[in-house]
């Protein structure tokens, strides 16, 4: 009796090792997965040691190229930019890790209600998320930031809000075919709860394309702040996060580029290893995918 | 035997489509018909004759926009007590999709049993999960699997053994083999059968293979672009068809069946549609018999026998034929 508990156990774990096996197949994710942990680590020694006061001015030492002193070399005041992308790390990574947890909270607890209920509900979400689809989220950050004002939590309410109407598309969409599955309509005929249902039958099936289309999101989020760190209407001015570095730096580009640049790569890495993660999560939490890798 | 169970009454359901549902389709046309204890009532058509939706109406999982449908001294059509929609079970076509994927068996019949209002203790859930896998022909191996490493037979059986749990009266089985293997079919048929004789179950069986509606039930409805065209007993259903379109459905049937259609009837045209259905019988245009009465009235269903009722005015002439 025992025995059967155990393997159905077993059997649970076994499924959730054969997610991992699928994920370590795609080698691009799993590199990624090592890019972002390192740049997660780098965060968060960031901010509490880095080589040089990332604030601190110097203008005798001023637009230095890579040295040993300084690996990333110096800004036009100076300033150390390896200490000032490993202060910023913590700004860029965090928001746009906050804007995206608050985008696909928000968004995805609308898209279920709106999904599975129906109705009057459904008709307004969707006619304010139609309003809200207009206009390029880039567009819709910068209007949210003029509006709340600049510094960091209004950034990451900008960067979250602006992809809030994508998450209810995406989440009532797959809600919508979720709940005229016979599995569904199966746990209504039992007279289990709406709710229940909701939590039980429909999120875990639909789960998986949040995380996946968050880990999208993470890439496009980044690149947004960095938008509007570079307009000037992100992160107030001292912090070096990534894309407000680029913004200040811009007149320097095409005579000291390393000082546009090195920023310029750590966004994009961090947005590329964010997408090909998405990837490989894609086909790892997909059930139908797991099915089809066994048989080939 | 003949205790009446479920009653439905000028059941009317609608679809609305559009953008603005302006177009209306009626996939449910006043029907009434009614389900005795014990017995299997198999729904009869091609697509979209509103077979599956009826089903779903009879047992309280869609609401009908007009008329009424009682479980014995409830009516359905609001929220029913837990116990009462516990008794009303369904089994549905596609296996694939009756199983949410990312259940095992165990945890897929743990939950109909607790919802059951079953004793929650484990143990007793485990051994409750155990014995309804058995009845259905499985074992106890199948508790840690994950639906897609079963068969569409087996998935189907675990949706019988969770219809199972809820201790239930009556199963809506739509089309359950329709999606299975030949041989699969026979098995889940006999499987039904037999569960049917040993727990007195009440079947609802949708189907458009008159050899499985043959096998399995005791009275056909025949329905027609959403209407009911002719009731009775299996039997002299197929013996003797009374309505012109259950003489086509037969005669066009590629299944085997115990009798030679008497009256041969050329299958022609498609079935109508059901957002401008033609004007009185709606199965005048394809009807070798058709008159102009045919073409103005529609028919009532009318007794023609003990427990036989059709909706024709002709019925008389066909069955002489």
């Amino acid at each position: 009796m025992s025995d059967l508990v155990r393997r159905v156990k077993a059997a649970k774990r076994e499924r959730t090792a054969q997610m991992w096996r699928t994920f370590r197949a795609n080698r691009a994710a799993y590199a990624s997965l090592y890019v972002l942990a390192a740049m997660a680590l780098m965060a968060l020694i960031g901010a509490f040691y880095t080589p040089y006061d990332p604030y601190r001015i110097d203008l005798s030492a001023a637009l230095g190229f890579f040295s040993p002193a300084h690996p990333l070399g110096t800004d036009w005041l100076g300033r150390d930019m390896l200490s000032r992308i490993m202060e910023g790390a913590r700004y860029t990574l965090g928001i746009s890790f906050a804007a995206v947890l608050l985008g696909a909270a928000v968004g995805s607890a609308l898209g279920l209600i709106s999904g599975y209920y129906g109705g009057l509900l459904d008709a307004i979400i969707q006619r304010a998320t139609d309003v809200l689809l207009a206009f390029p989220t880039i567009l819709l950050a910068i209007a949210l930031t003029s509006v709340l004002g600049v510094g960091i939590l209004n950034v990451v309410l900008a960067a979250g809000i602006a992809t809030v109407p994508i998450y209810i598309r995406l989440v009532r969409n797959l809600t919508l075919t979720l709940r005229n599955e016979p599995y569904v309509e199966a746990g209504r005929a039992m007279g289990l709860s709406g709710p229940y249902i909701l939590f039980r039958h429909i999120l875990p099936n639909l789960s998986y394309v949040i995380v996946v289309q968050s880990t999208y999101y993470m890439g496009i989020t980044i690149l947004i702040v960095s938008a509007l760190g570079f307009l000037g209407l992100g992160v107030p001015k001292p912090i070096p996060e990534w894309g407000t570095m680029i913004g200040d730096a811009r007149d320097y580009i095409f005579t000291y580029p390393h000082v546009v640049l090195v920023p310029g790569v750590f966004i994009s890495a961090a947005a590329l290893a964010f997408n090909l993660l998405g990837d490989g999560l894609r086909d790892a939490l997909d059930p139908r995918m797991a099915t089809l890798l066994r048989r080939t | 035997m003949s205790e009446v169970i479920i009653r439905g009454r000028h059941i009317v359901k609608e679809f609305r489509l559009g953008l603005t549902g302006r177009l209306r389709l009626r996939a449910v046309d006043g029907v009434d018909l009614e389900v005795m204890r014990g017995e299997t009532v198999a729904l009869v058509g091609e697509s979209g004759s509103g077979k599956t939706t009826l089903g779903r109406i009879l047992v309280g999982l869609l609401r009908p926009d007009r008329g009424t449908v009682t479980y014995r001294e409830w009516g359905l059509g609001g929220r029913l007590p837990r116990h009462v929609r516990a008794r009303l079970q369904v089994v549905f076509q596609n296996p694939d999709a009756s199983l949410n994927p990312r259940m095992q068996v165990m945890d897929i019949l743990a939950e109909a049993i607790r919802a059951a209002g079953d004793t929650a203790s484990r143990e007793e859930v485990l051994d409750r999960a155990i014995s309804l896998l058995e009845m259905v022909g499985l074992s106890a191996d199948h508790l840690p699997k994950y639906p897609h490493e079963l068969s569409g037979g087996e998935k189907q059986r675990v949706a019988i053994a969770r219809a199972l749990a809820m201790r239930p009266e009556v199963v809506l089985a739509d089309e359950p083999v329709s999606a299975l293997d030949a041989i699969v079919r026979a098995q889940i048929l006999e499987l039904m059968y037999r569960l049917q004789e040993d727990w007195g179950l009440t079947y609802i069986f949708i189907s458009h293979d008159l050899s499985h509606v043959w096998y399995l039930s005791d009275r056909v409805a025949i329905m027609y672009a959403g209407q009911i065209a002719e009731v009775g007993p299996t039997e002299e259903i197929f013996r003797e068809p009374a309505h012109p379109y259950t003489a086509m459905l037969l005669t066009s049937s590629t299944s085997v069946l115990p009798y030679k259609p008497r009256l041969t009837v050329r299958p022609v045209g498609e079935s109508p549609s059901l957002i401008s259905p033609p004007p009185g019988c709606r199965f005048h245009p394809r009807c070798p018999y058709a008159t102009e009465q045919c073409r103005a009235e529609r028919p009532e269903l009318r007794q023609i026998g003990p427990g036989r009722l059709v909706a024709c005015i002709h019925a008389e002439k066909v069955l002489r034929s």
